[in-house]
């Protein structure tokens, strides 16, 4: 029984536990032997907080027996990316610029799902601040459990690599540009980033004030639809979240897609795609049909200006954030991290202005697209996992002999810049060796998570992709 | 919404210049000037970094050319985006619905 606990999504959890047919010292103890098995080869987490999980495992099946049950999150265990502050607990960023840093304070989103009787297993991997090499970040890459010689992306890195390889059920990650969804791309696994202000980003280290989101990664859509209501809503300690009423999202994922529009963009989002990948986001969009969705055609005029746009608006903000560790230690950082923030210097106020007027046109445009479809759906990723980089190739943007073009980005930036939120789901596997995911993803209106979450989950419930176990 | 005059497509005005001097209307001085338009040198960088007191010292700037040009390059499509003047900078997430 206690293997087989870490196979199941947390809802599932939940239910075992709250039956009392399980406890959360069982699931707990199933988590953290399959951590001490395998994170040895795949570096996910940073740190294991064994005996802290303990305890709160121990408090929850207290509470309880003693009828005091607070929820679907109550002894389920959950790792956040090792950028959100945990009070007394070490947080790296990732990096030697701060490997021993111990917050007196609690992010929010950790502190809301402590109260929800979650029990922290430990800080995951990532790239260094949430933007750097991973080879030559702070704590070494962490692996892609579909193929260990493989990137699980980024900056979540190691929330993707858990996930896939069942090392914790429930993850934190953050997003600026694609950091929750690009991981959730390459593990295949779900990643959700809601519409900027939903969650609180108190206590998230930054990386761009007006970029950053931080959201759950799951293994199922309806995990990440409970651990979103959880940790949405205002708070007084983040000026930019919102008071925007918090839906049941759970409630809302039974509703199917009999009606919706699903648009579907007619250029940007599927140029350049892997055939592959062309073709499982197609099937995917055609099965979305047969369920009763009406396809439509869309378009981003400027899409393409996402990337671009959005990566000078990030990095001249995370350069004015890391200022005084830049000029004070700037042999500390990952080459990579020390190189884009030194680029930025030379980034205009013009230009990071003009990154702001492209912002406006993003927004303007998604209005429009929203007129004439109730989701938008492209691939989550256009091309596959890639291999890990050589410490030569993780030092610079610039890659030696590389005719690639240097980023691309719109998929996914488009939602930061335009603050709406998306979704990204399995919705196949390559033909391999080695078999790699794939997935689709979906973008909503303002506020709209409800909807997303409704399709993706029909998506889900219609296909077992998200069954499908990495060979470790 | 912002109500918008329509945006140019993106074309770069590298690129006409390119065709006009490939079709022989600019002569070789035209070329010349777009080829010292799109290359940075550690001078200029240089330059620049003591304009912006960037801090960035001169033997790591000769490093990071490579990726200062590489941006530039990349950012080539919004610096040349021809935007109305009606359209306001968005310095945060805003709600259109």
């Amino acid at each position: 029984m206690q293997d087989d606990l870490v196979f199941r999504p947390a809802r599932e959890l939940a239910g075992l536990v709250r039956s009392k047919e399980v406890s959360p010292v069982e699931v707990t103890e199933a988590f953290l032997a399959r951590i001490e098995e395998l994170n040895p080869k795949l570096n996910a987490f940073i740190t294991v907080t064994a005996d802290t999980a303990r305890s709160g495992a121990r408090e929850a099946e207290r509470e309880i027996a003693s009828g005091n049950y607070r929820g679907p999150l109550h002894g389920i265990p959950y790792a956040p990316k090792d950028i959100l502050a945990t009070r007394g607990i070490r947080t790296t960023n990732g990096s030697k610029v701060t490997p021993d840093w111990v917050p007196n304070y609690e992010s929010t989103v950790t502190e809301r799902l402590r109260g929800a009787g979650a029990v922290l297993l430990g800080k995951l991997n990532l790239l260094e601040f949430a933007m750097g090499s991973g080879v030559l970040s702070g704590f070494g890459p962490s692996r892609n459990p579909w193929h260990l010689d493989y990137s699980p992306s980024g900056s979540s890195s190691g929330s993707g690599t858990a996930l896939a390889a069942y090392l914790t059920p429930l993850s934190i990650g953050t997003d600026t540009g694609g950091s929750i969804r690009a991981p959730a791309a390459a593990c295949g696994i779900v990643g959700l980033k809601q519409t900027y202000g939903r969650v609180s980003r108190y206590g998230v280290t930054t990386l761009s004030w007006t970029l950053d989101h931080a959201g759950p990664m799951t293994k199922t859509v309806a995990d990440a639809a409970v651990m979103l209501r959880i940790i949405a809503g205002r708070d007084p300690k983040d000026p930019t979240s919102s008071a925007e009423p918090v839906p049941d999202y759970e409630a809302a994922l039974a509703s199917g897609v009999e009606r919706l529009r699903i648009g579907v963009p007619s250029s940007y989002f599927f140029e350049g795609a892997n055939p592959e990948v062309d073709a499982a986001v197609r099937a995917a969009i055609g099965l979305l049909g047969t369920l009763g969705a009406r396809i439509v055609e869309v378009d981003v005029p400027h899409a393409e200006l996402a990337g671009s746009a959005g990566w000078i608006v990030a990095m001249a903000e995370a350069s004015a954030f890391h200022e005084k560790r830049l000029r004070e230690t700037p042999e500390l950082f990952d080459p990579l991290v020390r190189e884009r923030l030194e680029t930025a210097k030379f980034y205009s106020a013009t230009d990071y202005i003009k990154g702001l007027r492209v912002r406006t046109i993003l927004q303007d445009e998604m209005a429009r697209v929203f007129e004439s479809c109730d989701v938008m759906a492209v691939p989550g990723s256009t091309q596959l996992a890639s291999k890990l980089d050589d410490e030569i190739a993780a030092k610079s943007d610039v890659k030696p002999g590389s005719t690639s073009p240097a980023f691309r980005g719109g998929n996914t930036f488009l939602g930061n810049m335009t603050g709406l939120p998306a979704i990204t789901i399995p919705c196949g596997f390559s033909k391999g060796p080695p078999e790699l995911p794939i997935t689709i993803e979906f973008y909503g209106r303002p506020f709209d998570e409800a909807t997303i979450l409704r399709t993706a989950h029909a998506y889900e419930s219609a296909t077992d992709w998200h069954r499908r176990r990495p060979p470790l | 919404m912002t109500a918008m005059t329509p945006i140019r497509p993106i074309r770069q005005r590298r690129e006409v210049l390119k065709l006009l001097v490939a079709g022989g209307v600019l002569g070789p001085a035209a070329a010349a000037a777009i080829q010292e338009d799109a290359k940075l040198s550690t001078e200029i960088l240089e330059r620049a970094a003591a304009l912006f007191e960037a801090g960035i010292e001169p033997a790591r700037i000769r490093e990071i050319l490579p990726a200062v040009q590489r941006n530039r390059d990349f950012f080539r499509a919004v610096r040349e985006l021809e935007i109305g003047d009606e359209v306001e900078p968005a310095p945060t997430f805003q709600a259109k619905r």
